[in-house]
Parts: C-alpha cells; structure tokens; sequence
C-alpha cells in the first residue's frame, strides 16, 4: 500500500511514541501525547499534543491544543468568538457544546469541562515542555494515519 | 617333471578362462554404453524439436512427452514459462510457482490470463475496506496553515487476500478437474475485484475486469460461478467462507483519502515465454 512508501516516524534520528490519554471517557475525548524518550538523559520530551474526540482528531497542534483547553477553562465566562465550543443553555443550566463537523451533539458540563482542564495539566507532569514549543513535530494525515494504525487507534 | 607340468597346464587354464571373462564384459559395456548413446541422442533430437516449435502454442501436447528415467540424464523436461521475478512479479512468484508449476495448471489460455491478472494485480495497487475498522476525521493545519481535512480507516491489500485465497483453495485437498480449477481460480480475482476500490475511481473495477476478460475463451463460464459464488447455498460457497475467512488471517494497512490518486497502470503486451526445466 501506498502507507508502505512514507517515512517511519523518525525525526532525525530520535525515535517519536503516541500514547493516548483518556480526559473523559463517557464523551470519549482523550489526548494524544506525541513524545521522545532519550534513555542516555533518562528524560522524555513532549514533540506534539492532539485531541481526539469520538472519531474526530480536533486539534492537530500544540497551540490548538491549549486554546481549546483555555476555552474549557474559561467556561461560560467565554463568548460567542470561540472556535472549538458554543456555550448552551438547558433548563437553566450552562453547558459547552462542541463544535464539530459530524452530526453528533457532544454536551460537556462544567464538572467535565473542570477534570479534562486538570488532566490536561497533569499529562505534562515528568515531561520536558519547553521542546514542544522550539520544535513541534507537525503531523501530516499520512504520518498521522500510519501513527493511529501503529497505535491500533484505528481498531474498533 | 610330470607334476611340475600339470601345474602349468592348470596356470594356463585359468588364465584362458579369465581372459575370455574379461572378453565378455568388455562387450556387454560397449553394448551397454551403445544403448545410452543413441537413447541421449534421441532425446536431443527430441529437445532440439521443441525449442524450434516452442513459439507456437500447440507444441503443448509435444512437450509432454514422458521420458522414462533408466539413466541418469542430464536433460529435463522443458516448458516454455514466465520468469515472475524478471518482471518484477516479486511479490507473486509463490503463487505462479504453486498454481503453474506445483499443480501443473499449465494449459493455454488459462496459464497467460493468470499472469496476466498477476501483473495487473501487482502494477496497481487495489484494496478491500476492513468492516471493522474506525473511521478517524482528521483536521489537521497543512504547511500553509490551512485546516485540511480528510480520513483515515483501515484497508486490506487485494494482493493478500487473493495470495490467501487461492493457497487456502489447495490446501483444501479438493479433487477438482483442471478445467474448473483454471476457471474457480478467475472467478476468485472478478468476485474480489469487484469489492475492492482503486485511489483512481474513474473507470469501475467493473470495467476493468471486462477488458481482462473480454478475449477469454471460458468467459460465460466464469461469469456463472462468479454468479454461484455470490449467491449462498450452493457447491461454490465455500469460496465465499474463504474469503470472509482471509479477513482474520492478514495484515491491514492505513490508508488516508487525503493521499495522491494514482492513475491505472495496464501492460499493453504480456512478457515473453522463457523454456525452462520444469
């Protein structure tokens, strides 16, 4: 297959992991952690930060990754200028409604929103951050893709 | 004296008597190596005749002359094949080897369709969308920084899961005449194709598998087993267990619609024949 002939993840010569970590599993939104482990510095470096929600990989870089984590922080102090939440009204009650391209709603409460913006911060515990922001590793789809199968993220 | 004498009478008897052993086998082995000779000579001849005819397609029956192996000869049987791995066939060249050479399905037309079909299999790359995969949106920020999004599932390679098919047919041990053989292994490749998709969907597999059988001598043949094997309850399902059977046993690979469509690659002219020992 054509996935066959694209580089193996490798950038230059450090070898990149992904794990995913769950943020809240009844909405089914996870992080995925892109890293570097350097076993002679015995540190691991954080190369890239993604969320996947449901089916839908949200965010694709380390900046759209923390907007869409301030506007869960912000909550409904946040207006209508967000760009990945709409905030939403129910029997009084204020609720994130997540602006995506399926016909799927997905609701997020300010309980839910609180924990994920918590988990998120807790994810970079035992990482080095500051590489993240000198050299992110930019996925492509086709890297992306070869990641995700690797991973079995793409295994019912 | 006397006792003296009768010892070299008896001296002379037994030399007389080893020289005309040594007579006889002298003979036997030229009439032997006499025999080999002209049997060796006759089998040149015979090779000589099928190398000038191999051009022709009715020296099949010629070349299938039994040779008994009384002696040890250095000449074999040869018929003219393809060489797989001259045209980069690498991938399939277990499989000619097993269903042209192991099962001797070596007839015409049978024989240059399926290579045909090899190369037409390995010059593009077709495949089988796994029903259990995920189907994953990507939106993702390009090098221009424009959101571009696309999706990404699993796929199955329609090379492997013929490969499987047609070695899982074999090893069922079914006794099954040549011609049927030749025709079920056709029939497997037009029911796959027509399952599978091409990064290039502007001709149909529909049409793709027409124009590979349209000059095919059993072509209603095939279209009927085809027809057998899609519909359940007959002799010919178990074909279709094979295949949903083929789906556990091989590698799926990631695909992603976001990738280069790639046009469809058809040999006009099939390689040449190369006599080899068979």
């Amino acid at each position: 297959m054509a996935m066959n002939e694209i580089i193996t993840l490798n950038d230059f010569g450090s070898e990149l992991k992904m794990i995913k970590v769950p943020l809240n599993l009844d909405k089914e939104i996870y992080l995925l952690h892109i890293f570097e482990e350097n076993y002679n510095l015995n540190k691991k470096f954080i190369r890239g930060e993604l969320v996947l929600i449901e089916n839908e990989i949200f965010t694709s870089t380390f900046a759209d990754t923390v907007h869409f984590m301030e506007e869960l922080n912000l909550f409904d102090t946040g207006n209508n200028q967000n760009k990945y939440l709409d905030i939403t009204e129910y029997k009084n009650t204020k609720n994130l409604k997540l602006k995506t391209n399926t016909d799927k709603n997905i609701f997020i409460s300010k309980s839910e929103a609180k924990a994920i913006y918590k988990l998120f911060n807790m994810a970079f515990q035992g990482y080095s951050v500051a590489t993240v922001l000198e050299k992110e590793f930019r996925v492509t789809p086709q890297i992306l893709t070869k990641l995700l199968h690797d991973n079995n993220l793409l295994d019912r | 004296m006397k006792f003296f004498m009768y010892v070299i009478l008896i001296l002379l008897y037994i030399l007389l008597i080893y020289q005309i052993y040594k007579l006889y086998k002298n003979y036997i082995k030229y009439k032997y190596d006499n025999d080999h000779l002209q049997s060796k000579n006759d089998l040149r001849m015979i090779e000589v005749e099928v190398i000038e005819n191999c051009q022709d397609d009715e020296i099949q029956s010629k070349q299938e002359i039994e040779y008994n192996d009384e002696y040890d000869f250095d000449i074999l049987v040869k018929k003219s094949l393809y060489n797989p791995i001259k045209d980069s066939l690498y991938y399939f060249s277990n499989l000619y080897d097993l269903v042209i050479c192991e099962h001797e399905l070596i007839d015409e037309p049978f024989h240059s369709k399926f290579y045909e079909i090899l190369i037409f299999l390995s010059d593009n790359e077709f495949m089988i969308v796994d029903p259990s995969s995920k189907v994953i949106n990507l939106n993702i920020r390009d090098e221009n920084n424009h959101m571009k999004t696309s999706k990404s599932y699993n796929v199955f390679s329609l090379k492997d899961i013929y490969e499987f098919v047609i070695k899982s047919l074999f090893n069922k041990m079914l006794k099954l005449k040549k011609q049927d053989a030749q025709n079920i292994i056709i029939s497997i490749f037009v029911v796959l194709l027509e399952k599978s998709i091409h990064y290039n969907s502007n001709e149909s597999t529909a049409n793709m598998m027409m124009r590979i059988l349209n000059s095919y001598k059993y072509k209603d043949e095939i279209m009927k087993i085809v027809q057998l094997i899609k519909s359940a309850d007959n002799d010919y399902s178990f074909i279709r267990e094979l295949i949903n059977i083929s789906v556990f046993n091989i590698e799926t690979y990631p695909y992603n619609d976001f990738e280069i469509q790639k046009p469809l690659k058809i040999r006009e002219e099939l390689p040449q024949k190369y006599l080899k020992n068979f």
